[in-house]
């Protein structure tokens, strides 16, 4: 069953258009990855699915349509791992994970805090330092877990590989696909890097200057040839 | 010795009406990025809200409570009303306009309502002066100086304890992530704006026995706090009471002891020690890099 639903979505800045029909569809359980170069328009599609850009079309979430709708998309179980983490640098890290259950009940909240920091380590050993201070994948873990506070329903991952060596990319997806295999998170995560998301994604979509291709499962977009020579090197 | 000593007493008293003006200044700016220009005016006129009432027979505690409610509710619906409407169109320049027309319609709304004559207003704590060593202080300044330091005890608790203050910390560090994340961000502002009017009045209602109640009254020393502010950082809180008292200090050593500044041109000092931050230190003494704008 699809968690959400996205039809003919058009959206831009001002008078510039980035996103010309976009359609797609993330299951219930699923990881699915878009796949896009440099300015393909994969901020954009996920900063007007969480409502922070005006978009027309057509975007269905658990059978309730969003758009048009003054509701905060993160009131209703959508968590936004943004591009560049948006992080509280001020606030230490057990606050900027504090400060995300905030609609929770405070019981939920210290058990959820400790839960992250048991699975995300470097998180608990940094708990009381300024996050502005941890280290780039350090950051997006918290990053992470920090989306994860809210007790979402589906999360929404914006390139979290940018700006991190492969290794610790690998450590973080293999996290991503733990935590979906252990809670049935639904993950709608975008990216270029088409060689370590498709290892665990279950559906793949590619998206090129503002428009979706067809959604394939993730093994076979790995076998695409186009898809080899654009994303995977050679 | 002893004058030494007693301008720094002296400058520890108007150095706490500085720092209590400047947090609110600071809570505003935290909140919407701007000073607040009506901030002495909207405590002018919460302290003649509590000197009516006071007429009218209501005890002195009562009537500064109900005022202090009165200005919370008062600086929440200008935030409200006026300033978030326009913070989506208006750059920064327009609102610090608007704060200052807001500053006119009460100065003169004050003195429409209760005239422009000079009120006695009932102190606190009345009797005779306290001596600390060879300096004196009168109880009222003694108060003065208690309250401010209670009221950045309890400012750091909101911020530090609770949680709407762990929102409001974030909502200053990054709105946006804050607003993606469903935080209540608008609350927060209005409760900033809120608190600062109702410190703004409390601070009026303690300093008026002094300066005498009348429209304007802490115009003078809006200034000063402005300094206060500056030199604190403008987005920290701990900034503001440090900036303040350094500020009443410098003040009043200045006056009695640097050549050709006296009584009459102290307003000097307060305006070297922007120029000084703005120079060499712009992010002042306890601020974030590269948020001074003005
Ligand atoms: N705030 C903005 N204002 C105007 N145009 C923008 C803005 N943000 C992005 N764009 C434009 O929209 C297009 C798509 O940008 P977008 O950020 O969605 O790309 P992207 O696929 O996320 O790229 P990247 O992989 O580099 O993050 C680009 O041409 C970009 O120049
Ligand atoms: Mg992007």
């Amino acid at each position: 069953m699809a968690l959400l639903e996205v039809a003919g979505l058009h959206a831009g800045y001002g008078a510039l258009q980035v996103l010309h029909e976009v359609d797609l569809t993330v299951d219930d359980g699923d990881i699915t990855v878009i796949l896009g170069a440099n300015g393909a328009g994969k901020t954009t599609l996920l900063r007007a699915l969480s409502g922070m850009l005006p978009a027309r079309g057509s975007v269905t979430y658990d059978g309730t349509e969003l758009l048009g709708r003054r509701r905060n998309p993160a009131r209703m179980g959508i968590a936004h791992v943004p591009q560049g983490r948006g992080t509280f640098g001020t606030l230490t890290v057990e606050e900027n994970l504090r400060v995300a259950g905030y609609h929770r009940p405070a019981r939920e909240v210290e058990s959820s805090i400790r839960r992250w920091q048991e699975f995300f380590p470097r998180l608990g050993e940094r708990a009381d330092q300024p996050a502005a201070g941890l280290s780039g994948g350090e950051q997006q873990m918290l990053a992470i877990a920090r989306a994860l506070m809210s007790a979402p329903r589906l999360l929404l991952l914006d390139e979290p590989s940018l700006g991190l060596a492969p290794k610790t990319t690998r450590g973080l997806f293999e996290g991503l696909k733990r935590i979906n295999d252990e809670t049935g998170l639904t993950m709608l995560l975008v990216e270029q890097n088409a060689r370590l998301t498709l290892a665990i994604a279950d559906h793949a979509i590619v998206i090129s200057a503002g428009r979706t291709g067809e959604k394939r499962p993730a093994a076979q977009m790995w076998q695409d040839e186009t898809i080899q020579r654009a994303y995977l090197g050679d | 010795m002893t004058l030494f000593l007693q301008q720094i007493v002296d400058g520890l008293s108007s150095g706490a009406l500085y720092a209590a003006t400047a947090l609110s200044l600071v809570l505003v700016y935290r909140a919407s990025g701007f000073l607040n220009f009506a901030q002495a005016e909207m405590a002018t006129f919460g302290t003649f809200v509590v000197w009516q009432l006071w007429i009218w027979g209501v005890p002195l505690w009562a009537a500064v409570s109900l005022s202090l409610v009165l200005s919370f509710f008062g600086g929440a619906l200008m935030e409200r009303t006026l300033i978030r409407p326009l913070t989506r169109s208006a750059s920064h320049l327009t609102l610090i306009i608007v704060t200052l027309g807001v500053m006119l319609i009460l100065l003169n709304g004050a003195g429409w309502i209760f005239d422009f004559g000079v009120k006695e207003f009932p102190s606190v704590l009345g009797g005779p002066v306290v001596e600390l060593g060879p300096a004196v202080i009168s109880r009222q300044s003694l108060v003065v100086i208690c309250t401010v330091f209670l009221l950045a005890a309890a400012l750091w608790v909101l911020f530090q304890h609770t949680r709407i203050g762990l929102v409001m910390r974030a909502a200053v560090d990054n709105p946006e992530s804050a607003d993606l994340m469903g935080l209540p961000t608008g609350t927060v502002l209005t409760i900033s704006w809120g608190l600062a009017a109702a410190i703004g009045t409390l601070m009026g209602v303690l300093v008026a026995p002094q300066v005498f109640l009348a429209p304007g009254m802490l115009l003078p020393t809006l200034i000063y706090s402005f300094t206060a502010a500056i030199l604190g950082g403008l987005d920290s809180p701990q900034g503001a009471i440090v900036g303040g008292f350094i500020v009443g200090i410098s003040e009043n050593l200045a006056g009695s002891y640097l050549p050709g500044i006296g009584a009459d041109f102290k307003q000097a000092v307060a305006l070297a020690i922007i120029m000084a931050v703005l120079l060499f230190k712009s992010e002042g003494l306890f601020g974030t890099k590269g948020v001074i704008r003005v």
